[in-house]
């Protein structure tokens, strides 16, 4: 099970943690930074300390890894067949979160008929475009969307 | 008609002040309240409730002290009360929170609606409702400003979009997200307040759910926030009164830096 420690020997009582807590969870006693029950784990006074007096710990967890992922997906927002400029826009910022990494930017376009978006979308820095095409798509609803984005990054993973 | 709805408290932001020295929220002392837009999901159950017949059961996740919002939502009509609390639930993000409270919707049984809030008001991310229905592999309607028709077979209700509303049927059982344009929350009633004081309310926690520690709590949280911020406050603006072409000069003035000229 995860759980918080304030290592005592590191602790110098400086009480910077105190305010750094959201929760009101942390307090001063014999200059020692105190954690209470009504700690959430947030781990906002972790990063607030810095003397690494404040340590979380993660036990085990499902085994899935997001390794085992790559790249930057933007769901291209259409209405009417026609895209959002939204969509535009979050390209360029999947393309910047991109480079970080070197990997690629996707866009997957749900819609009745496609025309002549996928290439605009590989204009404003998509490298591959994803097309559904079917009338079940021609207005947003959460199944059919979800489901199908659902698909094709669960195929794409294990490439 | 079984619905489930599922409430959060949350800070009164509305108490919280500043520290004007430190220039940081003063959280100390801030009191709790049931999340504002929980209420209209509990007002909406229990409408139909009302109606239909059935049974209304209010869920909360979070520590001891949530207990408070669950017998509020009984003040106000609701059947049924169940706390989940664990320190092992501690640091849950939000797809942590609802595949807790899904796992719970499941135990209960025979649910046929879930309603929540459309967001909570410190958390934010309105995830919360549509995770729930991910979890279930149940369907769901979110923002939903109108329920114009709910029958054991089915629900019609209307979502409140930018450019107007849409209207969808769904079968049961399904997850509904709700505004607060849908109505109007009743106050609680004197028996509703008595009824509040003695129910026994349960705790289930991740035993009781048959729950992995690596599905719970921060452990079972893909998300993280590494770092909260509080907005940092001006005190040095200034406030200008007078007619429209004296302010407009003011302002050129101060934009173009000619304010002595
Ligand atoms: C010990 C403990 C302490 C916690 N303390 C906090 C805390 O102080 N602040 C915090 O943000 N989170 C806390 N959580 C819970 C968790 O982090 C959030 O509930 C979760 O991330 C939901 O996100 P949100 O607040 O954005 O809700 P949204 O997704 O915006 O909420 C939408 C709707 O979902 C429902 N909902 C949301 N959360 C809950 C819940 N916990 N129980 C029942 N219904 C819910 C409500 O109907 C709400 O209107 C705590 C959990 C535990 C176990
Ligand atoms: S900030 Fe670190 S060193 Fe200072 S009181 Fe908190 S835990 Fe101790
Ligand atoms: S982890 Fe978050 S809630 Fe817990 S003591 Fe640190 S800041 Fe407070």
């Amino acid at each position: 099970m995860a759980s918080i420690e304030v290592r005592k020997e590191t602790c110098v009582g400086c009480g910077v943690c105190v305010p750094a807590c959201p929760f009101g969870a942390i307090s001063m006693e014999d200059d020692l930074a105190v954690i209470s029950d009504d700690c959430t784990l947030c781990g906002a006074c972790e990063s607030s300390c810095s003397f690494g007096a404040i340590i979380i710990r993660t036990g085990e967890t499902d085994g899935t890894s997001i390794s085992d992922y790559s790249g930057v997906m933007v769901i291209a927002e259409q209405r009417d067949g026609i895209v959002d400029h939204c969509t535009l826009e979050l390209l360029g910022e999947a393309k910047r979160l991109a480079e970080v990494d070197g990997s690629v930017v996707s866009a997957v376009l749900l819609t009745e008929e496609g025309g002549e978006w996928p290439e605009k979308l590989i204009q404003y820095s998509a490298d591959i475009v994803y097309i559904a095409e079917d009338p079940a798509l021609r207005h947003f609803r959460t199944e059919p969307f979800s489901r199908t984005v659902e698909k094709l990054i669960n195929k794409r993973s294990r490439l | 008609m079984r619905i489930v709805v599922a409430v959060k408290q949350v800070p009164d932001t509305a108490e919280v002040r500043i520290d004007e020295e430190r220039g940081t929220l003063i959280r100390e002392g801030i009191p709790s309240i049931l999340n504002p837009f929980d209420s209209y999901a509990l007002e909406e159950a229990l409408k139909w409730r009302d109606e239909l017949g059935g049974t209304v059961i209010v869920v909360s996740m979070g520590p001891p002290q949530a207990e408070a919002v669950l017998r509020e939502a009984v003040s106000m009509g609701a059947d049924e009360a169940v706390l989940l609390s664990d320190r092992a639930f501690a640091g849950a993000d939000t797809w942590a929170t609802s595949h807790t409270l899904a796992t719970a919707v499941e135990k209960m049984g025979n649910i046929d609606i879930v309603l929540t809030g459309k967001q909570a008001i410190d958390g934010d991310t309105a995830q919360t409702g549509p995770s729930i229905a991910a979890s279930l592999d149940w369907p769901q309607i979110t923002f939903v400003g109108n329920v114009r028709e709910l029958s054991e077979k089915h629900i019609i209700a209307e979502r409140y979009v930018e450019d107007g509303s849409e209207v969808i049927k769904s079968s049961l059982p399904v997850v509904v997200t709700i505004l607060k344009d849908a109505n109007i929350p009743r106050l609680p009633s004197l028996k509703g307040k008595m009824r509040a004081r003695k129910i026994e309310i349960p705790v289930w926690g991740k035993d009781d759910l048959e729950l992995p520690e690596g599905e719970v709590g921060l452990d079972g949280s893909p998300t993280r926030v590494v770092n909260i911020a509080t907005p940092e406050i001006f005190t040095d603006g200034q406030i200008h009164h007078g007619e429209p072409e004296e302010l407009a000069k003011l302002m050129a003035d101060s934009l173009l830096g000619t304010e002595d000229s």
